[in-house]
């Protein structure tokens, strides 16, 4: 059968009865048995649970029940949330012996409650270390606009698997550009919201002091209703804002209104190469945005990201370092045993240059309300590429694709990324950055660029 | 910077036991980190200015 467009066609379609959940279900899973091989997105196809879980909607529908928002919607979550029942692998050949979860992820349950079907776990990049979702034990996941090519990471599975159609939306998360570099790369559109704005009760966790959780999805409006239902304070998580819920998908609608919208020079100009710049120039067209302006210090942000990063990660995983050193991620290990020995005052020092930054960065939201940047340096890499170009500047891959995204999560802004394309075909995604709390901004800006028809995201389908 | 005596000090202290191949890899890693490092700690930061994260018990 050929599956409804959007999250949201699919939800209606259930609730009139001109298709089952369980048809639905059984559709995508079908679909990605046969059509996974290739791009090797999903770790596991959650059969029994989607089928128990659309029969459970489509009884609530023939009961006269009122559906949930999203009833029947399927999707699929990056293999770091909890799941009851499955083993919580976080990409880690490490952990495929330990006990299930027994419980679902706050956010999972959440968007259980809304009525969404769980179809798969998909793969990622060991412990959420790495922007290319090469996998050593799991293998590479395969970007689906060109399997030569990585799907990002760490979440390049729910990058893959929303590109590829097998769900309408995916549940990931994002430390240093886990969600946005995968958005950019697969051609999705996805969204970190606020540090603290999403509960990460029952995801497995990274590095405290940075890890964001959110959806990716391939339109604006099924990507704000997922966030919205997403939304609310969770007692369990010490991070989570007790804010209120602020629904963002009606305001959606309300576009450019009143906005004042800056490009970021400097760093998120100087390492942004050509097809980044050029999709940069022209979101900043379709925006009206013709002011330029600096986020100071934007490269020691970078830096500062890096040194938490590497210094959490590495205390995080010790005690399995020296006890099953051969069981790690090859591609990781020495990096997190390295962050493991660092002296002490760079991370505290890193910790307090955070602060000046966010005051700096504050001081900028005065002025504008959007910034904008590319998502990466430029478009997917191939797979084992170990290097990139940038502006004649040869780097090694792997670290510096996210050389973009990384200042703005050590602030934990939150970022929109929209999918623009490259002449060649190729997607590549901007980062549209909003003030603290601001996400309605953010997916503004999305819809406005899509609505536009600059950014999209297509389902990339078998060629007949 | 010769990472070899710090190396093999800070892997004795914390139990990690990494032969030639590790090692090389780990100093190579920490000449990464060292680079970002200097970037931190190179900037000037008031003693006023307080960590990111702030405790709320």
């Amino acid at each position: 059968m050929k599956l409804p467009e959007s999250a949201r066609e699919c939800a209606a379609l259930i609730r009139r009865g001109n298709v089952s959940a369980l048809e639905i279900a059984d559709a995508v899973i079908a679909d990605t048995a046969e059509r996974d091989r290739t791009f090797n997105s999903h770790t596991a196809i959650l059969v029994d649970r989607a089928r128990a879980a659309a029969r459970a909607v489509d009884a609530a529908r023939a009961g006269g029940d009122k559906l949930p928002p999203l009833a029947g919607v399927p999707y699929t979550v990056k293999n770091l949330f909890d799941l009851q029942g499955t083993t919580t692998l976080a990409g880690a050949r490490l952990r495929i012996h330990d006990l299930p979860a027994t419980r679902d992820a706050a956010l999972v349950r959440r968007l259980s409650n809304a009525g969404a079907v769980v179809t798969g776990a998909l793969n990622m990049d060991a412990y959420a270390y790495g922007f290319t979702t090469e996998n050593t034990h799991f293998g590479t996941t395969r970007n689906p606009r060109d399997p030569m090519r990585v799907a990002g990471g760490s979440s390049g599975g729910s990058g893959a698997a929303v590109a590829a159609g097998f769900s309408y939306f995916s549940l990931a998360s994002d430390t240093n550009g886990s969600i946005r570099v995968p958005s950019s790369f697969c051609g999705v559109f996805g969204l970190k919201p606020t540090f603290g704005r999403l509960s990460r009760s029952g995801a497995y966790p990274f590095v405290h002091s940075l890890d964001h959780v959110g959806p990716l999805a391939r339109n604006t409006a099924d990507l704000a209703l997922v966030y919205d239902l997403l939304q609310g304070a969770d007692p369990q998580d010490p991070a989570c804002t007790g804010r209120e819920v602020q629904s963002t998908a009606p305001l959606l609608e309300q576009g450019r209104d009143r906005l004042r919208i800056a490009v970021l020079d400097g760093h998120f100009e100087q390492w942004a190469g050509p097809d980044a710049r050029d999709a940069v120039a022209r979101a900043a067209a379709v925006l009206g945005a013709t002011d330029t302006v600096t986020l100071p210090e934007a490269h020691r942000a970078r830096a500062a990201a890096f040194i938490i990063t590497a210094t959490e990660a590495g205390a995080l995983y010790l005690d399995d370092l020296r006890q099953r050193p051969e069981e790690f991620e090859p591609l990781s290990r020495e990096r997190l045993t390295a962050g493991a020995l660092l002296p002490a005052h760079w991370y505290a020092r890193a910790q307090r240059f955070r602060r000046w930054f966010h005051e700096a960065a504050l001081k900028v939201f005065d002025q504008f309300d959007l910034l904008i940047a590319a998502a990466t340096p430029c478009p997917a890499t191939l797979i084992g590429a170990e290097t990139l170009e940038i502006n004649g500047i040869t780097l090694p891959a792997r670290p510096n694709i996210g050389l973009l995204t990384q200042p703005l999560s050590l602030i934990g802004l939150p970022v929109a990324v929209a999918p623009l394309w490259t002449d060649q075909g190729l997607p590549l995604g901007v980062q549209l950055i909003a003030a603290p709390w601001r996400e309605d901004v953010c997916l503004r800006a999305a819809w406005i660029l899509e609505q536009a028809r600059l950014a999209f995201s297509p389902v990339t389908r078998p060629k007949s | 910077m010769d990472w070899n005596a710090y190396i093999a000090a800070m892997a004795a202290l914390n139990g990690l036991s990494l032969d030639g191949e590790r090692r090389d890899e780990v100093a190579r890693q920490l000449d990464r980190i060292a680079v970002m490092a200097e970037q931190i700690n190179g900037f000037p930061l008031e003693a006023e200015i307080e960590p990111g994260p702030v405790f709320r018990p």
